[in-house]
């Protein structure tokens, strides 16, 4: 067939969420009530997850709420500089923003957040091993989006 | 432990192109699978089993496509399994075709990968690359990942940088303009096109460091490998080639990362050595001709020398400077072009390198082959969220 | 001849919409450029044609701060406006840094 013979039209999918958080929950209500950080810890092995998890993957048990005091330590930072235009997260950051991994105290995994600084030159005020605080969004809505980080300089 | 040998015995590749608007997703399926049989000298009504690498229902406009595909196949009546995991799937696919003869169970297996990626578009910029990370957005974890970690392998190679300081700036390029300068005498590649140094640096900077002309492409395709027994294989083609070795690994690398381990793709590392056991392989770079593997980008390319065991950690920059993973040099590492400049569409790229590298085991893949000493050669892919979905593949003439 | 005059020079001759993509040639915004040391001047680019002038635009639609040189450097078409953000050479004060990206990508296809 030729190329140009194709034949073209339309279509469109939209599918709307209002979903559940199951076990881990209480994660977002704290965001968005009380404005604090959880993680969830294991009775057995001591583990501490943030991102929570309600079940700890090693030992098959229930862990347990434990409160983080929102600062934390970059384990990795990609300062991003393109986007696609309609990119959603282009409500709450501008470009360039920097993507950091970001090990909470006292939790033995990483959370993937960003880190808002006034100089964004590459790889100055955050890289690997900067410390961060947690700063919470005047409107939260029960997302990862709701909090960001700043440098923690105390 | 009483698996038979496994061989492939037919190769279908489609090029890689923006896109196939002439071609719904069934005919491309068609013309790789028509082209692999017809290397192998079979018709359709010769394969016991299919098993079908479909990555992204979103893009494709249709979930459970592979029962229209198997239908469209003329399989109707034979069993078929469709895997998914990321820009990983057809190696995966790979695998279960493999387990399904070597167990016994089927004598001819077709593993097929098709993906559509070009018929979304987005209504505000009229650009179908804007359309394309959206409708695939929920391949990364919709709650921790999206919407900010949107390169999370970008976070694996920065965390490497970082704590190896390597590779440089400049490393990274070079793998770039190998993989171009590669593609140039690859018919299938998407991309013809020479860099230089100062181009591939000054280019956009997508997530630092990688540019624009160090990320890969991405668009449509199809390609499809024939899996056969030994007592079968034999019959049908005079150049077998064996799959000695095959590993898949799940392993979410960024969110257990700290200061002491950071910057691995586990996943990798974790395929290519189950990969390795199996094949009896301890010094991959003496023992194999080449590998083809997933360059999501330049420098993940040069991270994946390291965890395929290639060199020490730390030291795959080095591998780039001294020549080693050039065509002509000691093993090289994407011939065709890699997912750079070969192309990419996740659901394809694996079975398309499985199909490569056993073309130049044969000793026919034209202008781009690479000298065989030893008689092996490797693919590694690598995807998903969490950078976390590997499979390898070990391939011997 | 001065950085800020070549640019004056340049804009009119080469940024010409005949020149750019059709992408381009849609292009609409008025970029305001506050430039360490330098007089402020601003771009007006209306459906791809550029027009440049001296002075603050009233109610500009992108802010772009920054180093003469860099601007100079950008306008070139040989390093991408990324370069220059991710070195502090040239910075986004507010407004579309989508603008930043496509006055970039106009310089790459004009070459000046």
């Amino acid at each position: 067939m030729d190329h140009k013979e194709y034949f073209e039209t339309s279509d469109k999918f939209e599918v709307n969420y209002l979903f559940s958080y199951g076990g881990i929950s209480r994660f977002f209500r704290e965001i968005v009530e009380n404005r604090k950080i959880f993680g969830t810890k294991c009775p057995k092995c001591g583990k501490v997850y943030c991102p929570p998890r309600s079940n700890c993957s090693n030992c098959y048990v229930s862990t347990e709420w434990v409160p983080l005091d929102g600062k934390g330590t970059v384990i990795a930072a990609v300062y991003c500089y393109w986007v696609p235009a309609n990119w959603i997260g282009l409500k709450y950051v501008d470009l360039p923003f920097i993507n950091a991994l970001i090990r909470l105290d006292g939790a033995d995994t990483c959370l993937g957040s960003v880190v808002i600084v006034e100089d964004m030159t590459l790889n100055k005020k955050v890289k690997q091993g900067t410390r961060v605080k947690i700063k919470f969004r005047e409107k939260r809505e029960g997302k990862i989006s709701d909090f960001y980080f700043v440098l923690d300089e105390d | 432990m009483g698996m038979r040998k496994v061989a492939i015995v037919g190769v279908g590749q489609l090029p890689f192109r923006t896109r196939y608007p002439e071609k719904m997703y069934t005919e491309l399926a068609f013309d790789a699978v028509k082209a692999a049989l017809e290397d192998a000298g079979l018709t359709h009504k010769d394969i016991d089993s299919a098993v079908y690498s479909v990555y992204c229902d979103a893009l494709m406009r249709q979930s459970t496509s592979d029962l229209i595909i198997h239908d469209y196949l003329g399989l109707n009546g034979k069993p078929g399994v469709r895997v998914a995991d990321g820009a990983a799937s057809s190696a995966y696919a790979t695998r279960v075709g493999y387990n399904e003869v070597a167990s016994g169970m089927s004598e001819i297996v077709l593993v097929v990968g098709v993906q559509k990626s070009q018929d979304v578009i987005d209504l505000q910029t009229m650009h179908r690359g804007d359309a394309i990370f959206q409708a695939e957005s929920q391949t990364a974890d919709v709650i921790w990942e999206n919407p900010f970690t949107i390169y999370p392998w970008g976070l694996v190679l920065s965390a490497h940088i970082a704590k190896y300081h390597t590779p440089t700036e400049e490393q990274i390029a070079k793998v770039a303009i190998k993989n171009h300068h590669n593609a140039m005498d690859n018919p299938n590649a998407q991309l013809h096109m020479e860099l230089s140094l100062e181009g591939v640096l000054n280019s956009r900077i997508i997530g630092w460091p990688t540019t624009m002309y160090e990320s890969c492409l991405y668009g449509e395709s199809a390609a499809a490998v024939i899996l056969a027994s030994e007592e079968r294989g034999k019959e049908i083609t005079e150049k077998p080639i064996w799959i000695t070795g095959i590993g898949s690994c799940h392993h979410n690398s960024t969110t257990e990362m700290n200061l002491e381990n950071a910057g691995r793709l586990w996943a990798v590392y974790g395929a290519a050595t189950q990969a390795y056991k199996m094949a009896g392989i301890s010094n991959s770079i003496h023992e194999l001709d080449l590998v083809e593997l997933n360059d999501l980008t330049a420098g993940i390319e040069i991270i994946s020398y390291e965890e395929l065991g290639l060199c020490p950690l730390g030291k795959g920059g080095r591998l780039v400077d001294e020549g080693t993973v050039e065509k002509t040099g000691q093993l090289p590492v994407n011939p065709s072009g890699g997912r750079i400049a070969n192309g990419h569409i996740a659901g394809v790229s694996g079975v398309h390198s499985v199909g490569e590298v056993a073309l130049h085991l044969r000793e026919e893949a034209g202008k781009r082959q690479v000298k065989i000493r030893s008689g092996r050669g490797m693919v590694s892919t690598l995807g998903g969220g969490y950078a976390g979905l590997s499979a390898a593949v070990i391939l011997e003439r | 001849m001065g950085e800020l005059e070549e640019i004056y020079n340049i804009i009119p001759r080469y940024f010409v919409k005949e020149r750019l993509s059709r992408g381009l040639g849609q292009w609409s915004t008025v970029v305001q450029f506050e430039l360490d040391g330098e007089k402020a001047f601003y771009l007006v680019i209306d459906q791809g044609n550029f027009e440049i002038q001296q002075g603050i635009y009233p109610k500009p639609k992108t802010v772009v701060g920054g180093d003469i040189t860099a601007l100079r450097e950008l306008l070139k078409g040989t390093i991408d406006v990324t370069h220059f953000i991710a070195n502090g050479k040239l910075r986004l004060i507010r407004g579309d840094y989508f603008d930043l990206l496509n006055l970039s990508r106009a310089a790459y296809i004009v070459k000046r």
